[in-house]
């Protein structure tokens, strides 16, 4: 029983960034929830097969982004929300009125494809290393490198954020994705 | 022995020069792009565990207590 007292104290930690994660996947708030509700339910079912000691946040992100895109793949893209509305979804959350800025950066996310978004929120918010990211999406380092680059690059030209040469592909991961840097 | 204490030296050298690269390039999101993107992320992440989710886990966490007690009753028997 205190095993799963424990067990279930550090899921409770990482909720909040379980969550943060489902809705720049999911785009709703309702939806991202849900995803996470089911995440712990599996997690749960099958926490004899979590290691102790090893990384518990990147093993639950796992889960949740597998839970996502068996999801998509059972529904289609009537689940992933028509571009307009997932944006308008977001935008309504209540702590988020009047803040334009924010609101931007938002429709900005949203107008990445999938896998550059995952791996930019991942890199650049949820805290994890390229390897740790790549583990979670089942993909090798370079190509998280190439994503967060190309994300970042095109976050940049849809806010026209000054200073472009800033946001190119970078030397590494120019010689990955083969492209040269900008500027 | 010199020469490969020498290679050793360099290949230690080397490799947090590579760790540094890579650690440089998590943070070399421009901020513009890395805070607007931490503040949409932590819009979600600061808020407090729902309800939904505490009584969940206190649901499964008691079944699963339940269901062992069962279980090792029926070993008993």
């Amino acid at each position: 029983m205190t095993a799963e007292t424990d067990f279930r104290r550090e899921l409770i930690a990482v909720i909040p960034n379980l969550r943060a994660f489902a809705a720049s996947l999911a785009g709703s708030f309702d939806r991202a929830d849900d995803l996470v509700q089911e995440t712990l339910v599996k997690a749960w079912d099958k926490q004899h097969t979590f290691q102790p000691g090893t990384n518990l946040k990147a093993w639950l992100f796992t889960i949740l982004r597998n839970e996502f895109y068996t999801q998509m793949r059972k529904k289609g893209r009537e689940v992933q929300d028509v571009d307009g509305i997932h944006a308008m979804q977001l935008a309504g959350h209540p702590e988020q009125q009047g803040h334009l800025d924010l609101q931007d950066f938002r429709k900005a996310l949203e107008m990445l494809p999938d896998d550059q978004r995952e791996a930019l929120v991942l890199i650049g918010a949820s805290g994890f290393s390229y390897e740790e990211a790549a583990e979670i999406c089942h993909c090798a380092v370079g190509t998280i490198k190439s994503r967060v680059s190309r994300a970042r690059t095109r976050i940049g030209q849809i806010l026209q954020i000054e200073g472009d040469g800033e946001y190119g592909p970078d030397s590494i991961a120019s010689q990955i994705i083969g492209v040269a840097p900008a500027a | 022995m010199d020469t490969r204490k020498a290679d050793k030296d360099a290949a230690s050298a080397e490799r947090p020069v590579e760790k540094k690269q890579d650690s440089e390039m998590s943070f070399a999101l421009p901020s513009a792009i890395g805070d607007r993107l931490k503040a949409y992320y932590n819009d979600v992440a600061s808020e407090p565990v729902p309800d939904r989710f505490l009584s969940l886990l206190e649901q499964l966490d008691q079944a699963e207590g339940e269901q062992k007690r069962k279980s090792d009753k029926e070993e008993v028997e």
